[in-house]
């Protein structure tokens, strides 16, 4: 198990540039995440909602020293939950997709955020989908939408992250959502065919 | 046509829809079809491509769509 230092170093060197540090830190986050997903399930039977970006915060308490931090590293930090939450929410998506058809799944914990994106008609593994399409076209906008979706970062913390300007953060914005809309709905079309 | 050709094509094409979608954006809805049907000229694919973006982003924005993020609660 790696100390509250160590994490922390790797997080600065991958923000300078070293690529293995980012591989050492990914299995270290997303197991992290996996376990406060599980824990938040106790919580929720006592009334508490589940929210995404919280687990993403608490990770973030849990696993860096705040003292040896600069604000960049904190939002590049986000930058690997926000690909790790999405990863985590979409699987818990199909296994409840799998449970509901009769597939006998694991119990599903993340039950109510799911819930809340489909309250917002947004379908997860669709979502999900229509990201890594429009990534093979468009690599920045797919990210910009996996860390606002997925980690919560703001307009400003994001484009930090993707070194564009606010502007260009919030065009991109605008072009993404309404390119994921048209697909998503395009795929809503295809399935009542 | 080799892929790297195509792959240079796509992102040029890319780049011209993103340029006129917003383009189209920054006129009063009233205006944009006009607008639209004078920047693509006989280009009937990027103005079919750029429309149905138009119109799913005045939807998107009408829903709220990805207007939140997984934080709210109930």
């Amino acid at each position: 198990m790696s100390t509250q230092k160590e994490i922390t170093q790797l997080l600065v060197a991958w923000n300078n540039g070293s690529h293995s540090a980012l591989e050492e830190l990914m299995p270290i986050v997303y197991n992290e995440l996996h376990k406060l997903a599980k824990n938040f399930l106790k919580y929720e039977r006592q009334g508490h909602t589940i929210e995404a970006t919280a687990l993403v915060n608490e990770a973030y308490l849990r696993l860096i020293d705040q003292c040896q931090v600069q604000w960049q590293n904190r939002i590049h930090f986000f930058c690997i939950a926000a690909r790790i939450m999405r990863r985590i929410l979409v699987q818990y998506a199909r296994d409840r997709r799998a449970e509901k058809r009769g597939g006998g799944a694991e119990k599903v914990s993340l039950e109510k955020v799911i819930l809340l994106a489909e309250e917002r008609n947004v379908d997860l593994i669709a979502l999900d989908n229509a990201l890594e399409l429009l990534a093979q076209t468009d690599q920045r906008k797919s990210q910009l939408v996996e860390l606002r979706f997925f980690s919560g970062l703001t307009f400003e913390e994001a484009a930090e992250v993707l070194n564009i300007s606010l502007i260009t953060a919030k065009r991109d914005w605008a072009l993404a959502k309404a390119w994921l809309h048209r697909e998503l709905k395009k795929e809503v079309c295809n399935l009542e065919e | 046509m080799r892929s790297k050709d195509l792959q240079i094509n796509r992102k040029i094409y890319w780049q011209k829809l993103e340029s006129i979608f917003h383009d189209v954006l920054s006129y009063p809805t009233e205006h944009r079809q006009a607008y639209l049907i004078k920047v693509c000229e006989d280009n009937y694919i990027l103005f079919k491509d750029v429309e149905s973006l138009v119109v799913a982003y005045d939807k998107a924005t009408g829903e709220g769509f990805l207007d939140f993020t997984l934080k709210e609660k109930h």
